[in-house]
């Protein structure tokens, strides 16, 4: 798999959510950062601003739920996207993260409100790790 | 999953998941539909979300579906659960991310045949003066003490600022204000989220549209609600923005270590919970209150940026432009209230989540001009379709805690929608239908597709053979402002 990043939109009557993969659950929340972004559908222009977010949560699920919305919440309160993540430390009750943020070179064409715990699965698998999480639009 | 075999037909349009058919329900869970809108319920995760919230602690009676039922986060989107004060709890999940999503119908004195040469030029100016879509801030921008004001106060704020008149107030649920909202307990990142977001509508499903009342099904009722066949009115409905989404988000967050603290197992970790006696919900409570408020001025707000507009465009060809408000209902909330419980009358915290609050003639909470009628019930249709104006009944109060359906209900996921349509081809398919669009997202425009939604006629046609709200009067949309 190396250092892939591979996500797909999951369907939802309402609202939609998103199956991310990757190699290691570093990659994995860094790859569910970038899937947030296309499915918001914005595009991030060049690189601007870089910040340093920490998250902490009861457990690895909690933690992806809390780290989607830190990213949810750096993009609306800044206006920007984020363009990329470097995780630097992952324990699965903590995560610390490099965030680069970009003005859109596409803006995103709907809100999300939330990222929520509906039907939210983070695990191990043969092929590497595995998130689905869904969204409130 | 749960198949038609599991429910019973207890009454023509009422099925029943009995308390036995999992060993964690409390109580039954009973769905209002004919058997199509059974069969839609049926193909998603909704009444499996209704059986999972019949095992909160202190549910009563049985948890209710409404006929637009769909499958939301944790509890089902047209989900209705009552829960007993003080044993019970209360879940944010239950209520929403928007919390106080609603709709206001204003009444304009003019007939469509008046209006229609200027359907245009309105649709411009509503266009340009109510922000829509994502990224786009309102003409108010809030400093801490009003932004504490307008939490505290929601649309009574607008009183003060000239945004709102005593008869606005006096025609919203609740006066526009929820009483025992307390600013302290919103967190610092729903503050910012709040400040620049007062009088826009957002994105999703929200919209701003201008209808026409094609047909009064109850002139009487229509009369007292001051509306009449061929008449323009308004209808808006949007929430309370960003600031609900963080409240519920940070008290989603935060409840996930009330339930082990107070030992309650969920089947869902959506429905976080907390007991309604415990400081915890006390908290959240008074910050819901806020997010209430907030909301009730946002529409408000609206309301005056919408006068604004129609007075742009008629006043100064001598037409009439005011706009009279008819109501403004909120259906994402939970609300203490009293109802008859197995015979005995009770408080209860009332969770309605994409459900209206629907109280029949003579209740206190209604406006005395509309309360020999029972309360307007507002439900909107998908674009292209029809809207409703209902009334509360009697019956409602005895069996449903006083709630009907709240809109079409989603049958068709997002992804699907835009795979059926273009944006820009829904857009062209309603312009020949003679509806004027303006959307800041083509995708987000397909995604809103009529097609998604259930049929509009035949949920309210469930809600009022089931006696859960008379319908009033049917609209049908000449202009729509999506985000």
């Amino acid at each position: 798999m190396g250092d892939a990043c591979v996500y797909e939109e999951l369907a939802h009557t309402a609202d939609v959510g998103m199956r991310v993969r990757a190699p290691t659950p570093a990659a994995l929340f860094a790859c569910a950062a970038r899937s947030l972004v296309a499915l918001a559908g914005a595009t991030p222009g060049e690189p601007a601003e870089q910040r340093q977010v920490s998250v902490e949560a009861v457990d690895a699920e909690s933690l992806l739920v809390e780290w989607l919305n830190e990213v949810l919440y750096l993009c609306e309160s800044t206006g920007a996207v984020v363009a990329e993540v470097l995780v630097t430390a992952w324990r699965p009750t903590n995560i610390v993260a490099e965030v680069r943020l970009a003005p859109p070179a596409i803006p995103p064409r709907g809100a999300i409100k939330a990222v929520t715990y509906h039907r939210l699965r983070l695990a191990e698998t043969p092929e590497g790790w595995l998130a689905e999480y869904y969204v409130d639009v | 999953m749960i198949t038609k075999q599991d429910l019973r037909l207890l009454a023509a349009d009422l099925w029943e998941i009995p308390a036995g058919f999992r060993r964690d329900m409390r109580v039954p869970a009973r769905i209002y539909a004919s058997e199509e809108l059974l069969d839609h319920a049926l193909e998603d995760l909704s009444l499996q979300q209704l059986v999972n919230a019949a095992t909160l602690p202190g549910v009563v009676a049985y948890t209710l579906a409404m006929p637009d039922i769909h499958q939301g986060y944790g509890f089902p989107v047209g989900g209705v659960a009552a829960m007993a004060v003080p044993d019970g709890v209360i879940s944010p999940g239950a209520i929403g991310y928007d919390i106080n999503c609603g709709v206001r119908l204003l009444a304009a004195d003019l007939d469509v045949e008046q209006a229609a040469p200027y359907l245009d030029e309105l649709a411009d100016t509503l266009d340009r003066n109510c922000p829509s879509g994502t990224g786009r801030g309102g003409r108010i921008r809030l400093n801490d003490a009003d932004l504490d004001a307008v939490l505290a106060e929601g649309a009574r704020w607008c009183l003060r600022h000239d945004l709102a008149t005593e008869h606005d107030l006096a025609h919203t649920e609740e006066g526009g204000c929820m009483a025992g909202a307390n600013p302290a307990r919103v967190s610092p990142r729903a503050r910012d989220r709040a400040r620049d977001q007062l009088g826009t509508l957002g994105a999703g499903n929200h919209f701003l549209e201008v209808d026409r009342v094609a047909q009064v099904h109850d002139p009487a009722i229509a009369a007292a609600y001051g509306l009449r066949e061929g008449q323009i009115v308004v209808l808006i409905h949007c929430g309370s923005r960003g600031l609900g989404h963080q409240i519920c988000t940070d008290y989603v967050r935060d409840f996930q270590q009330v339930v082990q603290r107070y030992g309650i197992s969920l089947p869902d970790r959506e429905l976080v919970c907390a007991p309604l006696s415990a400081p915890e919900a006390r908290a959240y409570i008074e910050a819901m209150h806020c997010a209430a408020n907030f909301a009730f001025a946002n529409r408000q707000t609206l309301a005056a940026l919408v006068r604004e507009s129609f007075s742009r465009v008629f006043a100064r060809r001598g037409l009439p432009a005011a706009l009279r408000q008819v109501y403004d209902v909120a259906h994402n909330m939970g609300k203490m209230e009293e109802h008859q419980v197995n015979g005995k009358r009770m408080r209860v915290c009332v969770h309605r989540k994409g459900a209206t609050r629907a109280f029949g003639p003579g209740s206190p909470e209604i406006p005395a001009d509309y309360r020999p009628y029972g309360q307007p019930v507002l439900v909107p249709g998908s674009m292209g379709t029809a809207s409703y104006v209902l009334a509360g009944t009697e019956h409602a109060m005895a069996v449903s805690f006083g709630s009907t359906c709240h809109g079409a209900g989603r049958m068709l996921s997002r992804t699907a929608a835009k795979r059926q349509i273009h944006g820009e081809q829904l857009r062209k398919q309603l312009t020949n239908q003679g509806i004027h669009v303006r959307a800041g997202s083509m995708a987000g425009l397909a995604e809103e597709a009529p097609f998604a939604y259930k049929s509009v006629d035949e949920v309210v046609a469930v809600v009022d053979r089931a006696g859960l709200a008379r319908i009033v009067a049917r609209l049908e949309p000449l202009l729509v402002v999506k985000g």
